[in-house]
């Protein structure tokens, strides 16, 4: 370019007007469309002769060596004259691949781009849905574990005071002679936690508030300092529950009718106490029959759970049975023997729910005293504690949403203790203590030690058969928060005694107010009356069951063994969560 | 309960027995075609629950306890509530009440 604009510059008046600028025309549309191969080859047929040597990246043009003059033919004293181009269709094709190099560049950043989008899309979804550690710990918390608690406080107050046994756990009042004696008192305070790993499994854990009792014994503390007994009356804690539940241990038998049934491993319910409470409604208030001589609860093995038929799944039996320490809860074992334990439930027209409608029930038990072998190998004439226990229950009932009875009769063997007679207050002797000479004269106090006796006589003789008839219910009043409930029995503490002056009835009448779901009330009256007439038991006929005197004692009878009776009225109150 | 009234009412003691049981034996019958699992666990409960009740909401007061734990049963209308369910039924048909 610089060679033919010199040219033209310099010799510009030699050349051809018409030729120049038709050479100049060819050459700048060459250059022109040197880079747009349709246009060129479009108009490639007006100056062919130039433009066929462009077409190989050159331009041929003829000049006069003399003149220098440039021609686009050639002719005498022309010689050619040739152009390089640069190269036009090369560039071309260079362009053409620079172009396609740089649209599938193009095409594969916009597909880069496309594909970044989309992962920023999907790492922003992420990141959103991502839930905290602590979020997800509370959700699973939340589905798997229940917090808990049962409360039952109450107030006491005793217009008669006599001795016998106690009408709730840990309640205790003073003996004859204290009427009008009164208390607030707890009578339990459960912690309830459930755990609900996975739904083959639960685990129950539940502490319990209950009052303190033990020896009265102060300590010595140092070489010349005692402290005195703390224990008695403190709140104390222990462990109620403390269980491990298969829920499926029959699901994958196939068997509809117990695929709910469960296994429970621990400390866990024994199978009467707990299910006859929830039958009554009212453990808040007063304890049922033979929760008053066996703990509610023991370490163990069970199966348990309903047994149910028909497309409505109704519930045709109830059964719990186990394998249980001879010890309770709150006891260490010391047998080398086990406790066996059955309940079996039976609804003949079916329940829709737990106890709806007739059932008829069945609780047997057989254990052993609870001593370690080698006492229970003892020869001794009356194998009292070391006795085989036996307990029987048969219960008919009704129950409807609104109301409620049952009627139990009981029998028994060995399975009332004096401690379980005067579990709520009794004579001092029987706990080996004197009573305090001021209130009473020595002359009462051996009659006392006489009466102690004679329970440990009657009842702990190792050949004592108990029976007890029980008549319980409730009435809600319709449109109503009230439900008069009641319990009544009659207690014969050992039936091969004639006219057993521990014989006794026990009567509980009360209303029940229900405040909410969770909160109930109740005012009631608790009575346990000895209802034999008063007399004097010979001697003779207490030796036959082993009485031994007392210290001091000389008479031919025992004198007023029939103790007095007692009469309480109670507040009670109930929250459960 | 009327029935055994005045079954009640007659003056032999056998016949009085006998009224109650049979009494008894025809409410048990009676009741035997209703359907609801028993001693229903409280996942069940809140499946029987969780429908919306064409009746008014159970009240506590006119229920039976199933069993007294953490939550407490009850069977109310043959269905058994969990006490959070028979409160927050309570609530809603409260909240009803009180919109009219």
């Amino acid at each position: 370019m610089t060679f033919i604009g010199m040219n033209n510059r310099t010799r510009g008046k030699r050349l051809a007007g018409g030729t120049l600028l038709l050479a100049l025309a060819a050459l700048a549309t060459t250059l022109f469309y040197a880079t747009s191969p349709l246009f060129a080859q479009a108009t490639s047929g007006s100056a062919e002769p130039a433009l066929s040597g462009a077409a190989s990246g050159s331009l041929t043009l003829w000049t006069d060596p003399k003149t220098g003059e440039v021609f686009t033919r050639p002719g005498r004293g022309r010689v050619p004259l040739i152009l390089n181009t640069g190269g036009g269709a090369s560039a071309q094709h260079a362009v053409e691949e620079q172009l396609q190099e740089q649209k599938a560049q193009t095409a594969k950043l916009a597909q880069q781009l496309d594909q970044q989008q989309k992962q920023t899309a999907a790492v922003t979804k992420q990141v959103q849905e991502v839930t905290p550690a602590w979020q997800d710990y509370l959700a699973s918390y939340k589905n798997k574990v229940s917090i808990g608690t049962q409360v039952w406080f109450g107030y006491s107050l005793f217009s008669h005071t006599g001795w016998g046994p106690q009408y709730l756990t840990q309640q205790i009042w003073p003996g004859p002679g204290n009427d009008g004696y009164n208390d607030f008192f707890l009578h339990r305070g459960y912690l309830n936690f459930f755990f609900y790993p996975t739904e083959d499994w639960t685990v129950r854990v539940t502490p319990n508030i209950y009052t303190m009792q033990g020896s009265t014994a102060n300590q010595a503390f140092g070489g010349n300092a005692g402290i005195p007994n703390t224990n008695v009356g403190n709140l104390g804690y222990r462990i109620k529950y403390a269980y491990l539940q298969y829920n499926t241990p029959f699901k994958n038998l196939g068997i509809d009718a117990i695929k709910t049934d469960k296994i429970i491993i621990g400390v866990q319910p024994q199978p009467i106490t707990a299910w006859e409470e929830d039958l009554y409604g009212y453990r808040f208030v007063n304890l049922t029959t033979w929760n008053m001589s066996e703990a509610s609860t023991y370490p163990g093995l069970s199966v348990q759970g309903p047994i149910t038929f028909g497309k409505d799944n109704l519930q045709y039996i109830d059964y719990n049975i186990g394998v249980f320490d001879n010890a309770s809860f709150h006891a260490f074992e010391g047998t080398n023997t086990k406790e066996v334990q059955g309940r079996v439930s039976i609804y003949p027209f079916g329940a829709r729910w737990r106890f709806q409608g007739l059932g008829i029930t069945s609780y047997y038990a057989f254990g052993y005293g609870n001593n370690t072998p080698d006492q229970a190998q003892l020869s001794t004439p009356f194998k009292g504690p070391n006795s085989e226990i036996e307990r029987l229950a048969e219960i008919v009932h009704y129950d409807a949403e609104n109301w409620g009875i049952a009627f139990e009769y009981d029998w028994g063997r060995n399975a009332w203790s004096p401690g379980n007679m005067f579990s709520g207050s009794g004579p001092a002797a029987l706990y080996g203590l004197t009573p305090n000479a001021a209130f009473i004269p020595k002359s009462v106090a051996i009659n006392q030690a006489a009466y102690a006796n004679l329970a440990d006589a009657l009842l702990n003789n190792g050949r004592s058969y108990q029976r007890g008839y029980n008549f319980f219910g409730h009435y809600h009043l319709p449109q109503t928060r009230y439900t008069l409930f009641g319990w009544i029995e009659q207690w014969n503490a050992n039936t091969q005694v004639k006219n057993n002056p521990f014989d006794f009835e026990r009567v509980v009448l009360g209303v029940a107010y229900q405040w909410n779901e969770y909160l109930r009330f109740a005012l009631d009256t608790q009575n346990t009356l000895f209802y034999h007439s008063q007399y004097n038991m010979p001697v003779s006929y207490a030796k036959q069951f082993n009485w031994s005197a007392p210290k001091g004692f000389t008479g031919t009878s025992i004198p007023d063994v029939v103790t007095s009776d007692t009469h309480m009225f109670m507040l009670n109150a109930e929250f459960v969560f | 309960m009327n029935r055994i009234r005045s079954n009640l009412a007659k003056p032999s003691g056998f016949l009085k027995a006998g009224a109650v049981a049979g009494a008894l034996a025809l409410a048990a019958a009676g009741c035997s075609t209703m359907a609801a699992p028993a001693d229903s666990p409280p996942a069940a409960s809140a499946q029987s629950a969780s429908a919306k009740p064409a009746t008014p909401a159970p009240d506590v007061t006119d229920c039976a306890i199933v069993t007294l734990s953490t939550p407490t049963l009850y069977a109310c209308g043959g269905k058994v509530y969990t006490v959070f369910q028979l409160q927050h039924l309570r609530e809603q048909a409260s909240a009803a009440k009180a919109g009219g």
